[in-house]
């Protein structure tokens, strides 16, 4: 065999010990649960989601902003979705009932959303569905929905604890509950004694956002709200 | 098509999204070329300015040969003095999997490193940065590095090194590409350079770097962690060597815990070589660090070196954002051609594709994953 010959097969036998070896690591990556369990709070979301997808330095980093945006950081990500209207609470636009109308899944699921041509989020790598499913979960966990459960007053909510939601303008709503802690009982609207309609963000940065951390943090809006100022 | 133009045009404005970067060495070279990035290098990570013996192996590597010293030797430079800088900037297709035609500069750093005395030597890295939204006045120019260096060896390129000051903390196999998983996700992002103190020490069998950082104070950070990293390499043989690499962090958000093993291989013969990084990840996350998930990370590559001053790799990257989690595994096939025209230019066309769950539908009726990809012309110019 020349020398040539020599290398040649060299080269085979190295790439191939390169293929089994990628595919052995690929397997290994390729395990896991299909039941997504993850937390549903905000620190979770921002470190395990928000900041290695969309908080790359040249995007929505503390250390760029772009478009004023942060999600690099916990701090960052509140101000950025409340300020800014990526998850809207209030009574004109209560995005809990609809996560996939929220301006943060919007940029994350549709090709130009704006018709500006800026395009689909993140921009420098997709990101997997699981994640885009988690955000909503995560958008929706305050107020959980009582499904199929119409209502116009509060009365119409049999289900002890629940409240109708009726959206601005509307006549009917939903009946949700806030059940889960970590969920959001802090921010729960009805130990203010407020209808949740009729309830609103007036801290911009620690409001009652979808961290549902807060406390304290809501006032009541008779004539409603949006972004977080009574109307 | 005139959307897609449009489109095109708008994303162009909208650049930087990609980003750009400082080059780092290229850990092909060893090995394949020396043992130790110091050969060629003045800093003890690699990459940076070249060493006299750097500007020959460039003038010796590249297609058309030329001097390679700073803007062609044409600037008699005092000895204790030496001045460089790299440009870069790029253009190509994007799928995300939105489909765009973009152009993007990437980077535009000087350099500077003085000789202060026989042992210590004091180098700045300065130039463009993407802006920070509101503070623009503030941020275009930034020094991404500036640190002090002692060096056992007067021209520091064994023994033992100490740095204070400004730089990226020395982790793993240090990828030039920055979109590489091992260092997007691996610890070492594009701009995550901090102040921090290292102790290094390098010879042609052994190197070992272990640096103490802290978020920095003085900007907005990329990086917000505190932390400590160490990486140690072994040369078994002058065409093997094996690396361990462990980093712990903590941010107000959360803290990780990564460990790794490092591996290269370089046949003579067919002047080939491989190169694999693993590494665990363990993220603590929330109030009290309750949460906690565990990722894996990693990339095989194998460079071949073609005649003319060209390199081709190709690579395999794995991330896994959550291993109890199915479906939230990725999956990067990276080609990058290189190019060395001359001492001064390079071409770079890097391509990639990358897939979630090996290209399967995802679970919980998620549907068939989203894909990316990548086939961008590079073009890199030296000073």
């Amino acid at each position: 065999m020349n020398a040539h010959a020599i290398a040649r097969s060299c080269i085979v036998r190295a790439m191939a010990r390169f293929v089994w070896t990628a595919l052995v690591a690929s397997a290994i990556g390729a395990c896991g649960t299909n039941v997504d369990d993850r937390s549903l709070d905000a620190q979770f979301v921002t470190a395990a989601i928000l900041a290695p997808a969309c908080g790359a330095a040249e995007c929505h980093s503390t250390f760029v902003q772009k478009k004023t945006d942060v999600f690099d950081t916990v701090a960052g990500m509140r101000e950025s979705v409340i300020k800014n209207g990526l998850v809207l609470i209030d009574s004109l636009q209560f995005d809990p009932l609809d996560p996939d109308s929220a301006q943060l899944i919007v940029w994350l699921t549709k090709n130009d959303p704006l018709g500006k041509g800026i395009g689909r989020m993140p921009i420098d790598a997709p990101m997997p569905f699981e994640d885009i499913s988690l955000l909503k979960e995560w958008i929706r966990g305050v107020p959980s929905i009582r499904q199929g459960t119409t209502c116009a007053t509060n009365t119409d909510c049999t289900t002890p604890g629940d409240t109708c939601h009726i959206p601005l303008g509307s006549t009917s709503g939903q009946c949700v509950i806030y059940e889960n802690p970590a969920r959001g009982a802090q921010c729960d609207p009805r130990s203010k004694g407020l209808t949740h309609g009729q309830a609103c963000i007036y801290d911009k940065l620690y409001g009652c956002g979808p961290d549902w951390n807060a406390t304290a943090l809501i006032q009541q809006c008779p004539n409603g709200c949006t972004q977080g100022a009574c109307l | 098509m005139k959307r897609f133009t449009f489109i095109t045009a708008l994303a162009i404005v909208a650049s930087f999204t990609i980003g750009g970067g400082r080059a780092l060495a290229y850990p092909q070279f060893q090995l394949s070329r020396d043992q130790t990035c110091t050969s060629c290098h003045l800093g003890p990570e690699g990459g940076g300015l070249l060493s006299e013996n750097g500007d020959v192996f460039v003038e010796n590597n590249s297609q058309y040969g030329q001097s390679a010293a700073f803007f062609y030797d044409k600037f008699k430079l005092p000895s204790w003095l030496t001045l460089g800088g790299d440009l870069r900037a790029a253009y190509g297709y994007d799928r995300t999997p939105q489909q765009y035609l973009i152009g993007f500069p990437m980077q535009f750093d000087l350099y500077a490193s003085a000789k202060l005395a026989k042992h210590f030597r004091f180098t700045v890295t300065a130039g463009y940065r993407p802006p920070e939204v509101g503070n623009e006045a503030a941020t275009y120019v930034w020094s991404r590095e500036h640190y002090l260096l002692w060096s056992q060896d007067p021209d520091g390129v064994k023994g033992w090194f100490v740095r204070i000051g400004r730089f990226m903390p020395i982790f793993g196999l240090r990828y030039a590409e920055h979109p590489t998983f091992t260092r997007a996700y691996g610890g070492t992002p594009l701009y995550s350079e901090t102040y921090g103190a290292a102790v290094e020490y390098i010879d042609d069998k052994y190197e070992a770097h272990l640096t103490g950082f802290l978020k920095d104070p003085v900007i907005d950070p990329v990086a917000h962690d505190n932390g400590v990293a160490l990486y140690a390499e072994w040369r078994l043989q002058p065409n093997v060597s094996i690396g361990v690499e462990g980093m712990a962090t903590r941010s107000d958000d959360d803290r990780k815990f990564r460990g790794g093993v490092t591996a290269k291989y370089y046949l003579n013969g067919p002047d080939l070589l491989f190169m694999f990084e693993g590494q665990v990840v363990d993220q603590r996350i929330s109030h009290d660090y309750g949460a906690e998930l565990q990722q894996l990370v990693g990339e095989v590559t194998a460079t071949k070196f073609l005649p003319m001053g060209m390199w081709l790799d190709v690579g395999l990257g794995h991330f896994d954002e959550d291993l109890r989690i199915a479906g939230l595994d990725r999956d990067a096939l990276d080609a990058n051609l290189h190019w060395l025209t001359t001492s001064h230019f390079e071409l770079l066309l890097t391509t990639r594709l990358e897939l979630f769950n090996q290209g399967r539908t995802q679970p919980n009726g998620n549907g068939p994953a989203p894909t990316g990809g990548y086939a961008l012309l590079q073009a890199h110019y030296r000073l």
